[in-house]
């Protein structure tokens, strides 16, 4: 049979839908002729694949390249295959960042940024990954770098903003910085830090100050101290005042609140619980969002930022159990004394 | 058996000064109890000990009487034994949660005392005084923070002084052993001590509040098995 036999042949079985047939006589027919434009032609529009189509359509093309329509149908193809490809860059780049957030979550800082890194190689342009990578690296100029490139991305994100604003302070702030990162439980690249301090100072009173903490961080470490989170240390201060308050109050009423509810000495739980907390972020070293939010700070927390902090947390603890103490004088003053048993 | 001091050195602060303030505290008001209140004493203690009809019923000083009666002793010798458990397991106990927390831990115990001593006596006219309600309670902290403590107690062996180093868990044992059997009688005879033992086992099982007031840096050798 000649070849435009099989090719009249193939064509009429795709025309009566027997596609997979068709292809089969097809592809038989471009194997022994390679240059048969009609063939190519007829494969590109019957081959599942987006990848098969492309190259009927480039063999046409390479058979006859004044062929208009396959070019026009080659570029639509080719534009159909680079959003496929995107879509399934993108896919990959986001299951890859979500990875990353997890192991950052878990302080696996190396696996983290590897993965994020991962995920750029498949979308540059991934603003979240530049932020993750830019918010966990140790390496100051890596963190600044990653979070330009975050705002370049996507300058109305806020926290990238704030962010980048931070690692610009902690830049110019080497204590502060160092003091993050014993935060993220990095005593090794912290006392690096210090030590890299401590030779550049030349005043003596910053040197006894770089030294010690360069000592207890060494002490630290000798003792293979386990790392707690400075959010941790936070939420377990904040209840040790409410705690007291709350027995305080249980006495007061008699054990009993429903038989003697006092509406006001209840009301100040909610500010000794406030008060505690302001407490403990006043004295518990971190980049906690109240500095940002409330000071406009991007460090732990200026001497000033936290003795505000500790003087509003000192009166918020203090007015309810004053009041809970006028309570009781009240009381006193009303107090009929019982006789005394015989 | 008599604590007398723990033998081994603070690591976060200089010096307990919390811990001298509220000796000094209670040394006062006891001066107060004999020179300026002296036989007027039954109105004094209706007002600011911690007497369970009067908490059950919210009457008298309720909170403040709380705080109160946890400075209040009845002779010198109650003081003088109070005090020197205080010193001997306040200081480290003090040293691992800074003043104002070791302060408020202190007031926490006494009021967790009080709470025992009221739901289990609840018809005692009693009023409860001392400071030892919270003194257990920092013993009880004692043993949480530093279980390989040593305390220096004066024991006598056939009338013989003898003052060696002692594994707190011992001291601790023996000071809350001893309350159990009178507790429980307490309990079931409705029998009335002198010893506000409810009040001693109260303090003592506040103690699990300690971990709320420790500083971080104390904290983080807790939870790595260092000494605090």
């Amino acid at each position: 049979m000649s070849s435009a036999e099989v090719l009249q042949r193939a064509i009429q079985t795709a025309r009566s839908g027997r596609r997979e047939a068709a292809r089969d006589l097809l592809l038989d027919l471009v194997e022994v002729d390679p240059r048969n434009e009609m063939a190519w032609m007829w494969l590109s529009g019957l081959v599942d694949s987006l990848e098969d189509k492309i190259i009927a359509c480039e063999n046409v093309l390479t058979i006859n390249p004044s062929n208009e329509k396959v070019r026009q149908y080659l570029t639509q193809l080719q534009k159909r295959q680079e959003a496929s490809i995107l879509k399934k860059n993108n896919e990959d780049a986001v299951s890859l960042l979500d990875q990353a957030k997890v192991h950052a979550e878990r302080n696996e800082i190396d696996a983290a940024i590897n993965l994020a890194g991962q995920a750029l190689e498949k979308r540059e342009n991934y603003a979240d990954a530049w932020l993750l990578i830019g918010q966990i690296s140790p390496n100051i100029d890596q963190q600044i770098a990653a979070l330009e490139k975050a705002c370049q991305l996507d300058p109305a994100n806020s926290e990238a903003v704030a962010a980048l604003k931070q690692a610009r302070y902690l830049k110019v702030n080497p204590i502060s910085a160092a003091s993050r990162l014993e935060q993220m439980g990095k005593f090794d690249e912290a006392l690096k830090v210090y030590q890299e301090l401590a030779s550049k100072t030349k005043n003596s009173r910053d040197f006894d100050h770089i030294y010690k903490q360069i000592l207890r961080i060494e002490g630290l470490q000798d003792e293979k101290i386990q790392y707690v989170a400075p959010a941790s240390a936070i939420t377990r201060l904040t209840f040790g005042w409410p705690a007291l308050y709350l027995s305080l109050i249980l006495i007061q009423v008699g054990l009993n609140p429903f038989r003697h509810f006092v509406f006001y000495l209840w009301l100040g739980l909610p500010l000794v619980v406030l008060g505690s907390f302001l407490l403990s972020l006043a004295e518990v070293r971190s980049n906690h969002m109240v500095w940002q939010k409330i000071f406009d700070e991007h460090g732990d927390g200026s001497n000033f930022a936290r003795f505000i902090t500790a003087a509003t947390g000192w009166f918020l603890v203090l007015v309810p159990h004053v009041l809970l103490a006028l309570d009781s004088l009240n009381r006193l003053q009303n107090f009929k004394i019982p006789p005394m048993p015989v | 058996m008599l604590p007398l001091n723990d033998t081994e050195s603070n690591r976060y602060s200089f010096f307990p000064i919390m811990t001298v303030i509220l000796i000094v505290i209670n040394c006062f008001i006891f001066y107060i109890e004999v020179f300026v209140v002296r036989e007027d004493y039954w109105p004094f203690f209706m007002k600011y000990a911690a007497t369970p009809r009067l908490i059950l019923s919210a009457q008298g000083g309720g909170a403040l009487s709380n705080v109160t009666a946890m400075f209040l002793h009845g002779d010198i010798f109650h003081l003088g034994g109070n005090m020197l458990a205080l010193w001997v397991f306040g200081r480290r106990v003090e040293d691992a949660c800074g003043p104002w927390r070791f302060l408020a831990f202190y007031l926490l115990a006494g009021t967790w005392a009080h709470v025992l001593f009221v739901l289990v006596q609840s018809d005692s006219r009693v009023p409860g005084i001392g400071a030892s309600g919270a003194i257990f309670g920092l013993m009880g902290a004692y043993l949480l923070l530093y279980p390989g403590g040593r305390i220096r107690t004066l024991v006598f062996i056939s009338f013989v002084p003898l003052w060696p180093r002692i594994r707190a868990i011992w001291v601790v044992l023996y000071f809350v052993g001893i309350q159990i059997i009178p507790a429980i009688q307490t309990l079931l005879r409705k029998e009335d001590y002198s010893i506000n033992h409810w009040a001693h086992l109260g303090g003592f099982f506040s103690a699990v509040f300690i971990l709320l007031f420790i500083r971080p840096e104390a904290f983080a050798r807790y939870v790595s098995d260092t000494t605090v």
